[in-house]
């Protein structure tokens, strides 16, 4: 039975009636009605939500080929099926008619796009890749008095972005670093780039230390953004601890809808956070509300500090050892005492001059309710009000929760207020307890991805760090240098070992290091960043291009230079939904195209709710990473590729010719990066078995999954099988059938 | 049984735990949690990133060594990681 809208309300309208006429109200006829609308005979398919990090899970229903509807999964544990407007709104951004579906080219000096065959793109982009890096590539270079190698490209710059998959932000991070690239980065480091250092050096790793359904315990919760309409989803657990009786402190410039929700809002002058949570701290070790056990338990309070480490409250501004000459500091004084075992001293009652605890008291000394009504425009009643209440829930039985976005990581002082908020939280017991924490609201579905898949040019995937010419000219430098004595990460070399494995395949043996010197090694380590390859650009040294998922036509600091830069491009490839700013550079309001000899590519992408893949995210599920799913669906018509097939078909030895053996290896059929690929696809294959709970593997497809001692010792939390592996060996033939297929198909398109 | 190379880095690598100058003597702890006292000669080369020197200056509490022996007695010493390097690790 076909439904018109109209005949839905109508029909309801006199199921209700006669309902209500009976004398019960009785809605299942309506109900019924609804279930047989477009979603009828559709099949829905799991999703995440492409904007912000919330990532409410989706039920995209497709029917024909076609998405037909699009709603939240009532199954989601931190979303209950909500979905925001945005979130609602994604089907009309993947059926968008602005959509652009083939692609595009722009020839040098040219005034308007061409459409060209996909094919006759990826051939012409290889040739430009291979012509750029063959042109820049370097090889070795001398450091004292050895040469060593670095196969380094520096002529070509690659972002990628948090808003594409954990397997092609992989894949990126593996293709770049095989041809060398240094210029490597993803929309993180504009985002919550001040978060990593902040929270990775207080908590031990660079992610909100709670999950969004654990704010509902807090019995305080101080936001400092406006959560409710950046990130309305996950706001509801705000709500629901208001309901238990909760308070809410929110703490903004601007009177937003998540102030009309909180008991108490606090304006602030933008930009003063810092001192706000410095007066909060100072207050909390003052009135002795601080949390005692917990700070001499779990915190580093009680360790001693070098006597000769001088804070900036006693040095005006500076810490001890700075050098003005080379305006750089000397770290000897930094440290801990030791005792006669090599192990720091402590204090456990907290009141040696010198433990971190005193230092921290008389570093906020300063901090007084003055201070903050002079800085940041907060009368002091209000202050002591506010700081009364958020201190008061410490202790045994009662805990506060923090969140920020990027209000605080894109301040000059963005590291630093993000870890005066977390000293904060940590005095007062509020870190690793129902309802506390510190809640670092992302920007986008897979910032947490992302970044763990290495697309950032200081570090590879899974967080050990992109070896430096200088100091790590060897494998064991690099991992003598990098691994530290104690804690997760001694097993540093384990990682790395089985990413080189797994990357370079049957050519890295133990005899040469496993293939460490094909890894780019970085110049220094201040390099390389998104400002420095537009400067890069600007000065014509970067000369192609390629960016997917991103546009830093708008989002680049310096966005007019930034444009310029990309003008001053030799090519240009850009992976997008619509024609971008960043696509359209050359193009832009008062410039003449003819100006600019920048080589244009456009190909269209893969929207999210396309595609299948995965999403890691940090503040689903009790803070640790949480893989998402995302189902495969096949759309037919929209001729856009993901970019992992944009990415795999990008250099294939048959387009881009044979240079060496190295490039020869990585991109043959049967080489790493195609072997990757239909490891990704086993790898989904078993993952929906398991975290679906729909079809549950066999006994024994998981065996790949564990650690295997090997000569490196087990695989990398990065999760890549090593060669020879068992795992998916019964999903195997199926995947890698699937797999071909879909090559084919998608091979066939541009055709 | 051959010893892996995680190993290898952890118990060829040590944690300087004192430096007595006017000795020129040398406390460290090793892989096993055991504290040994090396004896150097004003010749011992310390090897930083920033240069080598002779003597014992450069060395500090916390930093993490490797010793390059000669004679039985520590001829090189090369610094791997320093003590704030080392603290400023995330997962220690």
């Amino acid at each position: 039975m076909s439904l018109s809208r109209r005949d839905f309300l109508r029909y309801g309208m006199a199921a209700a009636s006669t309902a209500v006429a009976s004398g019960g109200i009785d809605l299942s006829p309506v109900e019924a009605a609804a279930t047989s609308l477009r979603i009828k005979e559709a099949k829905a398919f799991p999703g995440v939500c492409p904007y912000c990090a919330v990532g409410c899970a989706q039920l995209i229903y497709v029917k024909d080929g076609k998405i037909v509807d699009i709603e939240g999964d009532p199954d989601a544990p931190h979303t209950e099926g909500a979905l925001c407007p945005k979130g609602s709104s994604t089907y009309q951004l993947s059926l968008n008619e602005r959509r652009i579906t083939g692609c595009l080219y722009r020839a040098p000096g040219a005034t308007a796009w061409e459409e060209k065959p996909l094919d006759w793109m990826m051939a012409e982009i290889a040739q430009r890749v291979k012509k750029s890096r063959d042109a820049t590539f370097v090889e070795t270079v001398k450091v004292g008095a050895n040469e060593v190698p670095v196969n380094r490209c520096e002529g070509i710059a690659w972002l990628g972005s948090s808003v594409l998959d954990n397997e092609e932000n992989y894949l990126i991070a593996k293709l770049a670093r095989g041809l060398g690239l240094v210029n490597l980065e993803n929309s993180a480091r504009l985002c919550h780039s001040a978060t990593v250092p902040a929270l990775g050096a207080t908590f031990g790793r660079g992610a909100m230390t709670t999950n969004l359904i654990d704010v509902q315990h807090a019995d305080v919760i101080m936001p400092t953004s406006n959560w409710a309409e950046c990130h309305p989803v996950s706001y509801k657990w705000v709500m629901k601890a208001k309901e238990r009786g909760a308070k809410i402190i929110h703490v903004d410039p601007r009177f937003t809808r998540t102030s009309a929700t909180a008991d108490i809002w606090v304006p602030i002058r933008s930009g003063t956070n810092i001192v706000f949570f410095g007066g909060l701290i100072r207050y909390a070790i003052e009135s002795k509300k601080y949390f005692h056990d917990y700070v001499v338990a779990y915190t580093n309070a009680p360790l001693l500090l070098d006597p000769n480490l001088k804070t900036p409250a006693e040095l005006d501004g500076l810490f001890s050892g700075f050098d003005p000459a080379r305006r750089s500091y000397d770290q000897s004084t930094w440290k801990f005492q030791l005792d006669a075992d090599g192990y720091p001293r402590k204090d456990t009652t907290l009141r040696d001059p010198n433990c971190v605890f005193q230092r921290l008291r008389r570093h906020y000394s300063r901090y007084t309710p003055e201070m903050v009504e002079r800085v940041c425009g907060i009368p002091k009643e209000l202050f002591l009000k506010v700081a009364d209440i958020y201190c008061s829930a410490s202790g045994p039985d009662k805990t506060a929760t923090a969140s920020y976005a990027l209000q605080l990581n894109q301040s000059t002082n963005g590291v630093q207020q993000i870890r005066a908020l977390c000293m904060l939280q940590l005095i007062l017991g509020n870190i690793g307890r129902p309802g506390g924490g510190v809640v670092a609201l992302r920007g986008h579905s897979n910032v947490q991805g992302a970044t763990d898949f290495g697309t950032l040019y200081h570090m590879l995937p899974g967080y050990p760090a992109e070896p430096l010419q200088g100091p790590h000219p060897t494998l064991t430098d690099y991992l003598e240098k990098t691994t530290p004595k104690g804690g997760y990460w001694v097993n540093n070399p384990k990682f790395v070992v089985s990413l080189l494995k797994a990357w370079w395949g049957p050519a890295a043996t133990k005899e040469n290091d496993y293939a460490y010197d094909y890894l780019p090694k970085r110049e220094k380590a201040d390099a390389y960043s998104h400002q420095h390859f537009l400067v890069g650009m600007y000065e014509k040294k970067v000369k192609g291009f390629i960016c997917m998922g991103q546009n830093p036509a708008v989002d680049s600091p310096n966005a007019k230079m930034a444009r310029k830069a990309m003008r001053n491009l030799e090519w240009m490839v850009v992976v997008d939904l619509f024609e971008t700013d960043t696509a359209a550079v050359w193009k832009e309001p008062g410039v003449d195209p003819k100006s600019s000899q920048v080589e244009v590519f456009f190909i269209p992408g893969a929207e999210r709710q396309d595609g299948a893949a995965g999403d890691a995210e940090s503040g689903v599920d009790g803070g640790r990473r949480s893989l998402r799913d995302r189902h495969r669906r096949r759309l037919e018509g929209a001729g856009c590729r993901s970019e992992i097939l944009a990415g795999r078909g990008l250099l294939h030895p048959r387009r881009a010719g044979r240079r060496e053996g190295r490039l020869d290896h990585q991109h043959d059929a049967d080489g790493p990066v195609a072997r990757e690929g239909r490891r990704a696809a086993r790898r989904r294959a078993l993952r929906r078995g398991v975290h679906r709970g729909r079809r549950q593997p066999r006994q024994g497809a998981l065996q790949g999954f564990q650690a295997q001692e090997g000569p490196a010792g087990p695989r990398p939390r990065v999760g890549l099988p090593a060669p020879g592996a068992q795992e998916g060996a019964q999903h195997g033939a199926g995947a890698q059938g699937v797999q071909r297929l879909r090559d084919r198909r998608h091979r066939g398109q541009g055709r | 049984m051959t010893q892996s190379l995680t190993d290898h880095i952890q118990t060829s690598r040590f944690v300087v735990v004192d430096v007595k100058h006017a000795e020129g003597r040398l406390r460290v702890r090793g892989e096993a949690d055991v504290c040994t006292e090396l004896a150097c000669s004003a010749h011992t080369l310390v090897v930083t990133d920033e240069d080598t020197k002779a003597g014992l200056d450069a060395l500090n509490p916390g930093d993490i060594i490797k010793v390059e022996p000669a004679d039985g007695r520590p001829e090189r010493i090369v610094v791997l990681r320093r003590a704030w390097d080392e603290l400023a690790s995330p997962e220690v």
